[in-house]
């Protein structure tokens, strides 16, 4: 409102002014927004009637032109209307209006640069702003929460690691592993930086243990230099990418030049990584205390007690007095530490529309809260744009970065900190003569992983004729990985280890293309027929090597090689490779070649009724000989209903759209190898050499890609003048034609073939509020935005292959995964926990055996007894089996999203993040396995060969509500019922769903206070035109019902793996300065 | 603004929900029996457990005994005649102090004499005497099923078999011929260092161990020696055997339990008897094939100026209600004195 009296006044300024001369005069003011009342930088000014520009505002928008009185000046920013005033005195405030913000807002879908308001796909873009002000190693994890329908679960804090992602549920059901390492295959969208598709991992698919540095394009980007990042949900969105983008893509891009002198961006920070929560533990005399009470009350009788503690690997419990096992030894925490580092992004911008330029250099110093552990990146981006003539534009771009990550003695994503070395506390913690394997490998093994990225891309674009277009990009990117790793023989079971990988990865993508752009009516695109159309052809080639040499048994800790074969580490060296586990070779090497053909037609009618066609075409490689090519056609229709008539009168809607869009995707699968199958050299048949296939993969010729079909619905709307602004979608995608394994019958001779045969469907809604419920005409006034979004998504399981119901995806670890159509695609299969039998006489009887209820189908007296857990026997035999298995949880959430909130009075201003997930089946392993491993109360470490081989330490049980005596009715079954009954009934067994848990969560990712200097005299001294201070706490808390330290750092099948990289939390003071 | 948007989400779920297939039963196509043969002996309880491999077949699935016939095709309903059975509502334990006690433990309950647990498959064929059943080849189907599919096995063999009154039996439950003496005509009990006259070492054929059926008023169970002149043996020459803690090992509930109730020995100590509830072990027919009774007499004497121990043991069940003898007779005399 009072924006109208200001353009009012304005007026009367005007009309009194133009009794005046024509004299230049020097103009002062300032450009704000007219809803949020900040100030603009870089608003263009020029000079209407001499198209000339002027000058552009500073970083608060204040601006000093020499103007000559009576001109008309028009100020124009990205995403903003145009402002046309005349030039009155020396003091102008000009605002410009975003009242259709979220429309005009540039989004670049599918290559091209267009308006939100004709965009039909489901496109999100977050504002670089709201990445900063936190040093992360790994961009990924700051866009958690930010965006409905993309889930981001940070499961690793290892840095330069990063975690899951997955845009709109997942579309993969293949598993690796097994146990708490079983990983579920990645969904990875695609990644395009400054228009160029890049890897998500750098080639490299980061499932668990890597063999090389495993550093992708998003740990090297600083997020200083990210100007928005768009993510593309839909498949209208997604269809010009073609068959990489079926997982959805993202879209980053880096800031820009924008002003006429150049401008030189500081930005500099401390933080402290803090150690995270450790899980609860008993230690010293009570450790003691309880594993002698248990081995002198569940031993079968005092024999066996005595002989227990009388062995000598028991010295420990017995020999209290002995100072060397006299101890309280915290061996978590030996392996964490509080690391103080820094992170520094210089940007040296400048340009103006016809040339810019920006060159930025980034370092990062993030060293990890477990010892040796971290990752350090330096970065530079250099970038040039040029327009010499309005017909031709020119851009150029080099990125290139180093990470240095180092590993400690972990894996990375598993095999971490303590897990392994988690023994127990009586045992003397290390010192100059007593050491821990595990715990001297991190202190002593060096793991160096080298990530060497660079990137560059030039485009050109061409204007033949009016409106037509031709455009070029050309992108090269490169990447060498290497990973160096020394094991000290104490901590690699007595034999050193040395490791070495080499990989290299590049890819050469160009992408040609024309497009033209039509309007019936030039001036307003409002009142007539728009037309735009491009055809482009992109060619993709792709090359991986990856070499490693595995060395062991060296003859000293000192001596780091050699880096070869020598006869004595020859592999073949039983000395050399004495269990076979040596990897010497050449895991990946291949050449991948792609050719795509992509047409794209967008029409509409004033911007109010849009309908986009796009159609690509993909063919590579590797896909199947009778299907090489993947087809990607996409339709989606918009309509802009609050440019109807009947709605313009609607004061309250400021804009409002809704979207509909089909389309498929297509991701090829095929490999040589499942396509058309391996052949090996064979023994001689006949005095000749015999080539014979490999009978493992019987080869499909016929193999298809896998599909993505969706369906989008979507509405904006934006009410109350900016106040609300709502976006809502609704969608339907099918993935089809999962490749799965079908083993087949002894008498083919092959073991399995692969085939087209999987489906899943996600549906769901996303939903998307901005408020700004207290928005203040004063800039400095109290200012509130609040956002929340949320998206639900539920995955079921559509098809399998030869029209099967059902899948068992058997695991080593009772840690089976059942697949079964109808239900989520992935579940749990596990028995069903319905309490604890209060005493021996509530166990069900088998009235035609006379026996009780039994763990075990077949002889034995494996009777459940007091303190043991129900489990639901399913098919009444009294005997538990396979039978009794349920398929139970899911471990991809329901819901998951955000709550973002920032604030600003004066010069402060808070900044609120959060993210929050609803309902995820989470197995905590990591207490089961500590559990089930105190039946070995008298042992360091639970053997091989038992339920769950590891180190033994006491969970704290004061935190466990567990059946002691007859009659208790609790939640947890008995610790150990007696050692011999425990070890036939196993009642704290990983397979049951006891430890299956609710991972919801609500996470303050991030809490950021600003202080803004404005207006000090020192900073004009300094020639300073921003200076801003600010501090963030990351991590700062997660809320949960989970009993374990953290909901999210579980693996992506939502097993808490003990030996997982804890998520840090960090603490950080930082400067931006600008000059 | 929710109040436009919900209703829309509630109505596309519904949409969406409707193209999705629904979750259906699974029914494997491997789900199977163990082989097709019941050999079930009248006169006992007969059960077979962890016969069927549902092959994760979504539980439950539900059997059903169709087309019982005789071997000739003709139905033969006296199989599916209910009789009266006894069903356990507390577990036996082993520590019960009295017969009646264990007895209290079970309710009478009438099922078919062909019975099958209806979720898990393990049939059952329940104790009843061969005056309702002929012994012989039967046939039935079990039709196995969920609301995900169905398999009718078809032709399961049922070997009805003569009673085996008491373990191990002398006589084919086939035939009712009596087997060959080595294969089992004759039972001996196992022996370990009993001596003959000679001081040479006997054979486990050398003593003869006999079931006699002597009364059906009480289930009682008399054991007594006789020397190879048919003269009784007195118990109180197996020195070593301790009448109070006598006891055999269970593997059904692991654990020692008592042999018999009430011992009482004859006043020249010729034989003892004790109560036996029935079948003995209470759980020989149902728990296990192997559950079995167990008794040992052993004694000590001076053997050449050092002591010696030797024992004669049997294992045995007893199915068929009454009173018994269980009659050890040496065809050759040991030698219990000192030399």
């Amino acid at each position: 409102m009072k924006k109208r009296y200001l353009h009012i006044l304005f007026a009367l300024l005007l009309a009194s002014i133009t009794l005046y001369g024509q004299q230049p005069v020097t103009v002062r003011g300032r450009v704000t927004d007219a809803v949020t009342r900040e100030g603009l930088p870089g608003v263009t000014i020029i000079d209407i009637k001499s198209n000339k520009g002027l000058g552009v505002t500073d970083a608060q928008g204040n601006f000093t032109i020499k103007a000559e009185a009576d001109r008309t000046l028009q100020f124009r920013y990205i995403g903003y209307k145009f402002e046309t005033v005349k030039v009155s005195g020396t003091l102008m405030q000009v605002s410009l209006t975003a009242e259709n913000k979220a429309l005009k807002e540039a989004v670049v879908v599918g290559y091209q640069k267009r308006t939100k308001e004709t965009v039909s796909g489901s496109v999100a873009v977050i504002s670089g702003k709201d990445l900063q002000d936190v040093p992360v190693s790994n961009i990924q994890e700051l866009l958690q929460g930010k965006v409905a329908g993309l889930n981001i679960q940070n499961n690793t804090g290892a840095p330069g690691f990063r975690g899951t992602i997955s845009v709109r549920g997942i579309s993969q059901l293949n598993i690796s592993g097994s146990g708490d390492q079983a990983y579920l295959a990645t969904n990875n969208p695609l990644l395009v930086i400054d228009n160029v598709p890049v890897d998500f991992d750098g080639g490299i698919s980061q499932s668990m243990l890597q063999p090389g540095a495993a550093t992708g394009p998003l740990a090297l980007i600083p997020p200083e230099d990210v100007q928005s990042i768009e993510i593309m949900k839909d498949a209208q969105a997604t269809a010009l990418y073609g068959s990489r983008g079926a997982n959805g893509v993202i879209v980053v891009t880096t800031r820009r030049g924008n002003s006429p002198t150049p401008v030189i961006d500081l930005n500099s920070s401390v933080f402290v990584n803090f150690p995270p929560k450790l899980r609860p533990t008993w230690g010293g005399n009570l450790e003691r205390r309880y594993r002698i009470n248990s081995i002198l009350a569940n031993s079968i009788d005092d024999y066996v007690a005595r002989m227990k503690l009388s062995d000598e690997g028991a010295q420990f419990l017995t020999d209290s007095l002995n100072a060397f096992y006299n101890n309280s030894t915290d061996w978590q925490g030996l392996f964490y530490q509080t690391t103080t580092n820094t992170n520094n992004n210089l940007q040296i911008s400048g340009g103006n529309l016809k040339m810019n330029y920006k060159a930025n250099f980034a370092y990062q110093m993030n060293q990890g809260v477990l010892k040796n552990t971290g990752f350090n990146k330096y970065s530079l981006n250099l970038q040039l744009f040029m327009q010499p003539s309005k017909r031709l534009r020119i851009g150029a771009q080099l990125f290139s970065a180093l990470g240095q990550k180092q590993r400690g003695n972990g894996g990375g994503l598993t095999g971490n900190g303590a897990g392994d070395a988690f023994t127990s506390s009586l045992l003397p913690g290390p010192s100059k003569f007593v050491g821990n394997p595990q715990l001297e490998g991190y202190n002593n093994n060096m793991d160096d992983n080298n990530t060497i990225n660079v990137r560059g891309f030039l485009d050109v674009d061409y204007e033949i004729i009016n409106n037509l277009r031709i455009n070029s990009t050309t992108s090269y990117d490169y990447y060498t990985d290497t990973r160096d790793r020394f094991n000290q023989s104490f901590a690699n079971n007595n034999q050193t280890g040395l490791y070495g990988f080499v990989g290299r990865h590049d890819e050469l993508n160009t992408r040609n293309g024309v497009n033209y752009n039509f309007s019936s009516n030039r001036k307003d695109v409002e009142k007539g027929h728009n037309i735009y159309a491009s055809v482009f052809s992109e060619i993709n080639i792709k090359s991986d090597d990856q070499h490693v040499r595995d060395v062991r048994n060296g003859p000293n800790d000192f001596y780091w090689g050699p880096r070869g074969y020598s006869p004595r580490f020859y592999p073949g060296n039983p000395w050399n490779d004495k269990n076979g586990v040596n990897v010497n070779g050449t895991p990946v090497s291949y050449v991948y070649h792609a050719a795509s053909w992509a047409g794209f037609l967008s029409y509409n009618f004033r911007t109010k009724y849009s309908v986009d066609l796009a159609y690509r075409l993909d063919g590579n490689s590797a896909a199947g000989i009778n299907n090489p090519y993947t087809k990607n056609p996409s339709a989606g229709f918009r309509w802009n209903f609050s440019k109807e008539n009947v709605m313009r009168r609607l004061s309250w809607l400021d804009y409002g759209s809704i979207r509909v869009t089909y389309g498929v995707n297509s991701r090829p699968t095929a490999t040589i190898l499942n396509s058309l199958g391996a052949y090996g050299i064979r023994k001689n048949y006949n005095n000749n050499t015999s080539i014979a296939p490999n009978f493992d993969v019987m080869a499909n010729p016929a193999m298809e890609p896998e599909k993505s079909s969706q369906f989008n619905f979507g509405v904006d709307l934006g009410i109350l003048k900016g106040r609300v602004e709502v976006i809502y979608d609704t969608y339907f995608k099918r993935n089809y034609n999962l490749v799965r394994d079908l083993f087949l019958p002894d008498a083919t001779g092959y073991r399995k073939v692969q085939v087209n045969g999987g489906a899943v469907v996600n549906y769901g809604h996303e939903l998307s509020v901005t408020a700004r419920p207290i928005v203040h005409t004063n800039p400095k006034g109290l200012q509130w935005t609040v956002s929340v979004n949320g998206a639900m998504n539920k995955g079921v399981l559509t098809e399998l292959p030869g029209g099967a119901q059902f899948y068992l995806q058997l695991d080593d670890y009772n840690e089976s995964i059942a697949l079964k159509v109808g239900r989520n695609p992935l579940g749990n299969f596990m028995y069903l926990t319905e309490g604890v039998y209060r005493s021996t006489d509530d166990v069900p009887v088998d009235p035609v055996r006379g026996v009780r209820y039994k763990a075990f189908l077949g002889s034995g007296i494996q009777y459940f007894q007091g303190g043991d857990p129900i489990w639901k026997d399913l098919n009444g035999d009294y005997n538990l089996g396979a039978a009794d298995y349920v398929i139970m949880g899911n471990p991809d959430p329901l819901v998951t999203g955000g709550f973002n909130n920032t604030v600003s009075y004066r010069n402060f201003s808070l900044s609120v993040f959060c993210s929050y997930l609803i309902k995820r089946s989470i197995i905590n392993n990591a207490l089961s396995a500590r559990i089930v491993r105190l039946q070995y109360a008298d042992k360091l470490r639970a053997p091989d060969g038992s339920p769950s081989p590891g180190p033994v330490n006491i969970y704290d049980l004061s935190l466990i509500d567990y059946w002691r005596r007859n009659g208790d009715i609790t939640k947890h079954p008995a610790i150990i019922g007696s050692f011999y009954h425990d070890a036939m009934v196993q009642p704290n067994r990983l397979d049951q769903s006891l430890y299956m848990e609710d991972g919801s969560y609500f996470k303050i990712n991030q809490v950021t206070l600003a202080y803004q200097f404005r207006d000090f005299a020192f900073m004009k001294k300094l020639k300073l035109r921003l200076l801003r201070a600010y501090l963030t706490a990351y991590n700062v808390g997660i809320f949960s019902p989970y009993s374990g330290p953290n909901p999210e750092t579980v693996t992506s099948l939502g097993r808490d793996d003990i030996n997982g990289y804890p998520a840090a939390s960090s603490f950080t003071f930082g400067i931006g300065a600008q000059f | 603004m929710l109040r436009w948007l919900l209703p829309v989400m509630f109505v596309l779920t519904g949409c969406y929900k409707e193209l999705l297939p629904k979750e259906k039963d699974y029914f494997s196509n491997d789900a199977a029996f163990n082989g097709d043969e019941y050999m079930v002996n009248i006169g006992r309880t007969n059960v077979f457990i962890a016969k069927f491999n549902p092959n994760y077949s979504t539980q439950p699935l539900d059997f059903i005994i169709q087309q019982v016939v005789h071997r000739d095709g003709s139905p033969a309903p006296e199989l599916l005649e209910q009789v009266d059975t006894w069903q356990w509502k507390k577990f036996y334990s082993g520590q019960e102090k009295t017969i009646a006690e264990i007895y209290d433990k079970r309710i009478r309950q009438k099922r078919p004499v062909l019975d099958i647990r209806p979720n898990s498959g393990d049939v059952i064929f329940w104790n009843t005497d061969s005056s309702r059943i002929k012994p012989g080849l039967y046939y039935f189907d079990i039709l196995v099923k969920n609301n995900g599919g169905q398999k009718l096995f078809q032709r399961r063999k049922l070997y009805v078999k003569r009673p085996r009154p008491y373990e191990p039996y002398e006589f084919n439950d086939d035939t009712g011929e009596r087997k060959k003496d080595e294969d089992g005509g004759i039972l001996h009990p196992s022996l370990s260092g009993v001596k003959d006259d000679l001081n040479n070492n006997m054979n486990n054929t050398d003593v003869n161990v006999y079931f006699r059926k002597t009364g059906t008023e009480s289930n009682t169970l008399t054991i007594k020696f006789f020397d190879k002149d048919s003269l009784p043996v007195k118990l109180s020459r197996f020195n070593l055997i301790k009448w109070d803690s006598l006891a055999y090992t269970s593997k059904i509930t692991d654990g020692p339990i008592r042999f018999g109730f009430n011992r009482r020995m004859a006043a020249d100590s010729s034989a003892v008897t004790y109560d036996i509830p029935n079948p003995f072990p209470v759980l020989a027919d149902v728990g296990s094939t192997d559950e079995r009774a167990f008794i040992s007499f052993p004694y000590e004497r001076i053997a050449f100026g050092s002591r010696t121990k030797a024992s004669l043991a049997f294992t045995f069940g007893i199915f068929e209600p009454g009173s018994w003898e269980m009659i050890f007779k040496f065809k050759v005399n040991p030698r219990f004195k000192n030399d």
